[in-house]
């Protein structure tokens, strides 16, 4: 023992403290914020951009963007209303591909009515960012990932920032909405509790078997808002497709008539735009928020995920001047779903504020798109860019400090006129910019004319695109001071989680595995190929750690039968780990390939659901064997047993039928009729409730029992069970109850798992003495095998490192409100279920531990009992002798008495360690080609592990669940 | 993970035993450096027609690696059967390590060996490579030939010294055998083939990543490292597993 106990303890404490505030210094150094600009674009902001260059203007013939643009502007508008149809997951080759259900669309495009893109869509491919990019025209950090779902969130709410919604709005305009009820979050209604629709009907994207409803919900509203002319623009989102993706894939037998279906509404509203008088200038703009994977996923930038469709259409567009287009047609050579030009999503921006005269949105970094500016003659053409550079001039300036750029561009203008500018090429964004813009202020220098309006465009469009593509360029503004601070952090919190183990030297078998498994995992962390695939490092360790254990507890087992016994219990946690591994394929290499849940299950769904009953069964059976053993009197321990289970088990089932209905068919029917009046959400909450109340009920009770206090005293002394086995069972009921059905049958291989690894864990050394002089070796085991297993069950229950393999589906269980806390809670805990099963287990693993002193003297007569239920009884009884040690003497004397110490002191030395890895890996590889697909997601994963499993899980609950075994 | 063993109840502590001797005779000495060699030889001969065309690859090495491993057995090794291990004095060391006269008493245990390799060891390990992570539904000739190259490398001289006693095979699978030459090349082959895994995810697109070739590779590997290793490096060390 190196140094005293609450020295450790203090280092231990102060590891956990710094773990939160490395992760924080880190992630505001690697997303940093960016500063946005605040308020309202005006016409006059980027008319009266500076007296300098208006008369560098006036000097080329009359002025050529003044106050006056403003007015010009609105007299100008091509289109006085618009209909922007977000179509969700719409990917490019749904609408332009052969094959394609948008016979009508492809028929417009063909006609010259329509215009089509390839918009990229930057990742993070889900909704809420996506949203916000095509209304803001700016790139959303990866920060509003988590915002996406935290979507109570208000401070990801677009109110206060510039939109063409806005803009439309300001313009004395208004805006009905009707679709997916993520635009409802994003613009909420003013503090004044005016709405910022009009007119409104939210959607929510709650169960994605809905294929139908989410759309009917839309669709109904749209010809009635046609036949009125009051409003400026409508919004329409449609879910259906993008349920569609993730249910079956791109190919699935609904995709095709879902197209047709969002064809028909296209049909409807061209339709009426040639019909209606009041649409003669209206624009439909045909939109997907992102893509789809192969899977029908998104999230990420796979293929497909970053390539939706945007269209333009309108009978105007019919007498603009442009080339033709064919349609159906093939992607660009050398691409899956590139077709036609591909473009920003953020160039939507800038194109609508053309169309419809307005200014451009203040954080916009969009570009008028070239295929659109036939709808203006050569003037105002010039115009509109000026516009549109003078708006990115803005943000550039806000970046590069004002003064001086307009200072530098001027002189590189100046020099150009004097015949020297191109001598040397610009180095660096910021020159490149500067002589960009200087060409532009030189160009609008020159005398007017068809060849001088010919090259200033051309300036203008290399000034564009080059602010464009710098601007969205993150990797320049990571702020490395503090990214090395976060390391350091991370580094200190290792160090002391490292000084708080007891005995580091001479290292056991299981500390030297520990050790390897956090440097292999800080080396694993470097390749790309590695994060996407980290699976395979736990499978890989897992089988040979257990074999580790084997080999140890073979040499502890001094006669034949306790031999064949551990190579049961190893064959057992062998042959569980090999199916749980095959239960669901996950990584990106594989995905999609078959796997039990996906190959067996759909076609065998009597299995599973025999499966899962036979879980619930043996849950039913822990609980009311384990759980309510000698507190309440037998009738009453069936019903709250039964109550639970069967709660539990017909949500799951109704559940099950709204989620993913093709693993229920037929099943069950008498028993889903009985409770069809009861909502989801309130059969969810009867069973959480039921749980909730068991719960409190057992810990009252069992803390009456152990005080003496309770009348069944005679009872108790038989069956002394710690309270914390007590509350695991329950603990397994609201997991199960937060996993998908498929995944429920793997908590029989949990439950067999733990038992397995309780024998194996347990040491039956021949001298005692040994054993008081390496009191730890068995806490550094467990922490070993828990954290292996942890991750283990975290990859086979389908989980990986890509955002697109978060499931929402359990998150708002009983919850009819978005309330952040409880569908945090809630989505923690569902994609998480094996890590914090493992958790409660450890702390049974933990104070299993120093029982083994009596196991030799009552070896003889537990011979003929079955072994698993010996070891629980065991268990049990050590627990509760060790806490009560632990209890009267809690000096740093008492060898046994650190088996939780340990293991937390290990799992955070690991998290550090990871963190360390992971930061390092982002702050190294910050230019690397997948720092945004693979690198950053894995930040926000190693964020998840660090703070929800370790610091919440392990540290808070699974403290409270080892303090409670010295309770009762 | 099961010990191949018939007694129920006999007691499992027995006294400590010694790491196994080669026989100190010319040949053996030559051939027990020569083995190591020609294993890694035959491999890397093979290694290209091995990337292009494992199933066959290995079909047709396996009669080769079990000629070399009975000669390993027959000229380096002692049998159980004409050197009762246990009672052995310094002393009566050099009289022992005669060759035997009759050659039978030597093929006779080497072909017993090879014969519960390919019946015993490989159906075993099999079932422990499908537990480490093989594919069980695709690639079974591939696994198959695994399991028998890897029973191969493990187990012959392992049944040629040890026999088949409940013993000593409970002291062979909890690792207190000390430290020689047949349980370093075994325990080496052992780690090779799981270390042999590692590149198999990775996104290099080599012809070479796929199954089962890496894990031969880390296979034939580890067992040279670890015949190196057991026999002159870490000779006599107890494994220690506290």
């Amino acid at each position: 023992m190196s140094c005293p106990r609450s020295l450790r303890l203090a280092a231990l404490s102060l590891s956990n403290i710094l773990l939160p505030i490395a992760v924080l210094v880190f992630a505001t150094g690697f997303f940093p914020y960016k500063p946005f600009l605040p308020g309202l674009a005006r016409f006059e902001d980027v008319g009266e951009l500076r007296g300098g260059k208006e008369e560098l203007g006036e000097k080329g013939g009359g002025p050529r963007v003044g106050a006056g643009g403003a007015r010009r502007g609105q007299e100008e508008a091509v289109f006085d209303r618009v209909v922007f149809m977000v179509v969700d997951a719409l990917r490019s080759d749904f609408v332009y591909g052969e094959g394609s259900g948008f016979g009508f669309t492809q028929s417009l495009i063909r006609s010259g009515a329509a215009i089509p893109f390839t918009a990229h869509a930057t990742p993070p491919t889900v909704t809420m960012p996506r949203v916000k990019a095509l209304t803001t025209g700016s790139v959303p950090s990866f920060l509003d990932l988590i915002l996406n779902f935290a979507e109570s969130d208000t401070s990801s709410s677009l109110s206060a920032q510039d939109t063409w919604l806005a803009q439309i709005l300001a313009a004395n305009g208004s805006i009905v909405f009707y679709g997916d009820d993520t635009w409802l979050k994003l613009f909420p209604p003013s503090p004044e509790g005016q709405p910022f629709f009009k007119r409104s009907d939210g959607t929510s994207s709650f169960f994605v078997s809905d294929f139908t409803e989410v759309d009917n919900n839309v669709t109904r509203h749209v010809p009635d808002e046609l036949a009125r002319s009051d409003w400026n623009a409508m919004v329409l989102h449609y879910l259906g497709l993008d349920h569609i993706g993730h249910k079956t894939g791109p190919q699935g037998p609904n995709m095709l008539p879902k197209q047709r279906e969002m064809d028909g509404i296209i049909k409807m509203i061209y339709e009426a735009m040639e019909g209606y008088e009041h649409h003669e200038t209206t624009l439909l703009v045909l939109a997907g928020d992102h893509g789809m994977n192969a899977g029908g996923n998104h999230g990420g930038s796979g293929p497909g995920e970053t390539e939706p469709a945007l269209l333009f259409a309108s009978p105007v567009f019919k007498a603009m001047e442009k080339r033709q287009y064919e349609c159906p047609t093939l992607p660009k050579e050398g691409t899956e779903f590139h077709y036609y030009s591909k473009v920003e999503q953020s160039d939507l921006v800038p194109a609508l504020a053309a169309m419809m005269g307005m200014p451009v949105s203040k954080n916009s970094l969009g570009v008028l798109l070239p295929e659109l500016t036939g709808l203006w003659k050569g003037e105002r053409r010039v115009q509109l860019l000026l516009q549109n550079a003078k708006q990115l001039l803005h943000i550039v300036r806000a970046k590069y400090g004002g003064e001086r750029f307009d200072r530098d561009a001027e002189s590189h203008a100046k020099a150009m006129e004097e015949g020297d500018g191109g001598c040397r090429g610009p180095e660096g964004d910021e020159e490149k910019l500067i002589h960009g813009w200087g060409e532009v202020l030189y160009w609008l220098a020159q005398e007017r004319g068809l060849e001088n309006d010919q090259l200033l465009e051309e300036a203008l469009y290399r000034f564009l695109k080059l602010a464009q593509e710098t601007m969205s360029d993150t990797a320049s503004s990571y702020d490395i001071p503090r990214m090395v601070t976060g390391m350091a952090v991370a580094g200190a919190a290792l160090v002391f989680a490292v000084i708080s183990s007891p005995s580091l030297w001479p290292p056991g078998i299981a500390g030297m595995s520990f050790t390897l498994i956090c440097l292999l995992y800080g080396v694993m962390m470097f390749a790309s190929s590695y994060v996407e695939e980290e699976q395979h490092f736990w499978y890989w360790l897992t089988p040979v750690w257990v074999s580790i254990l084997i080999a140890k507890s073979l040499r502890n087992r001094s006669d034949m039968t306790s031999a064949w016994r551990t190579a049961a219990a190893g064959a057992i946690l062998l042959c569980s780990h090999r199916l749980a591994v095959r239960w669901n394929q996950t990584g990106q290499k594989h995905a999609g390939e078959p796997d039990i849940v996906h190959a067996i299950f759909p076609e065998h769904h009597m299995l599973m659901w025999l499966l899962i009953l036979l879980t619930y069964i043996m849950n039913g059976y822990f609980i009311h064997t384990r759980t309510f053993a000698g507190l309440l009197i037998p009738e009453l321990t069936a019903f709250a047993d039964v109550s639970l289970i069967v709660l539990a088990t017909v949500f799951k089932l109704n559940f099950t039928q709204a989620d993913a209905p093709e693993l229920v068919q037929g099943l069950a029917l008498k028993l889903r009729e009985w409770s069809e009046p009861f909502s989801l959400v309130v059969q969810a909450r009867a069973a959480f409730a039921t749980m909730a109340v068991t719960g409190a009920g057992v810990v009252v009770l069992a803390i009456r029992q152990a005080r003496g206090k309770s009348g069944q005293k005679a009872k108790a002394a038989q069956t002394s069970i710690a309270l914390t086995e007590r509350l695991s069972h329950l603990l397994t009921l609201f997991l199960m109850t937060q996993t998908r059905a498929p995944n429920v049958p793997l908590f029989l291989a949990l439950e067999t798992q733990k038992s397995a690894l309780g024998w194996l864990l347990s040491t039956q050394s021949s001298s005692s003495k040994e054993k008081a002089t390496k009191p730890r070796t068995s806490a550094v085991e467990a922490a070993t095998s828990v954290l292996l297993l942890s991750h283990t069950y975290y990859f086979c229950m389908g989980g990986s490192n890509s955002i697109s393999s978060i499931d929402l589906s359990n998150a708002y269980n009983g919850v009819a409100d978005y309330n952040i806390a409880a569908v945090g809670l809630l989505l923690f805990s569902s994609n998480w279920a094996g890590p914090i099963w493992w958790c409660s287990a450890a702390v049974l693993l933990c104070t299993q531990r120093p029982a083994i002193a009596s196991r030799k003297e009552t070896a003889g007569a537990e011979k003929d009992r079955d072994w698993v239920m010996v070891e629980r009884e065991k268990l049990q009884e050590d627990a509760k002798a060790i806490a009560k040690q632990a209890n009267e003497q809690p000096a740093s004397e008492d060898p046994h008495a650190g088996a939780w110490f340990v293991y937390v002191a290990s799992m955070t030395a690991f998290v550090a360690t990871s963190l360390l890895a992971v930061m390092a890996a982002c702050t190294a590889l910050r230019t690397h080609l997948f720092i945004w697909t693979v690198f950053s997601p894995k930040y926000l994963y190693a964020l998840a592990w660090s703070l929800g499993w370790h610091l919440v899980v392990n540290v808070g609950f699974g403290s409270l669940l080892y303090q409670l075994c010295s309770i009762a | 993970m099961s010990t191949p063993t018939s007694n129920g109840k006999a007691p499992l502590s027995t006294p400590p035993s010694k790491p196994v001797d080669i026989l100190q005779t010319q040949p053996s000495l030559l051939y027990s450096n020569l083995h190591p060699i020609l294993l890694l030889s035959i491999l890397l001969f093979s290694f290209k027609t091995l990337v292009r065309d494992p199933v066959n690859t290995l079909l047709g090495l396996a009669p080769t690696v079990t000629i070399l491993q009975a000669l390993y057995c027959v000229l380096c090794l002692p049998s159980t059967n004409q050197a009762p291990a246990p009672p052995q004095k310094p002393g009566q060391k050099k009289k022992q390590a005669k060759p035997a006269q009759d050659a039978w008493a030597k093929a006779v245990p080497a072909f017993l060996s090879l014969l519960l390799t390919l019946f015993l060891s490989t159906p075993i390990l099999y079932i422990t490579l499908i537990l480490f992570g093989a594919p069980l539904t695709t690639h079974q000739p591939h696994t198959i030939l695994l399991a028998l190259h890897f029973a191969l490398l493990t187990t012959p001289q392992l049944y040629y010294a040890h026999g088949l006693e409940a013993q000593a095979w409970y002291k062979i699978v909890s690792l207190q055998l000390p430290v020689d030459e047949l349980v370093g090349m075994s325990l080496g082959a052992c780690m090779g083939a799981w270390v042999g895994a590692i590149p198999i995810p990775l996104d290099w697109d080599r012809e070479w990543q796929k199954w089962p070739v890496t894990i031969v590779a880390g296979m034939y590997g580890g067992a040279v490292v670890g015949k190196f290793v057991g026999g002159y490096v870490c000779r006599g060390w107890r494994i220690k597993l506290s």
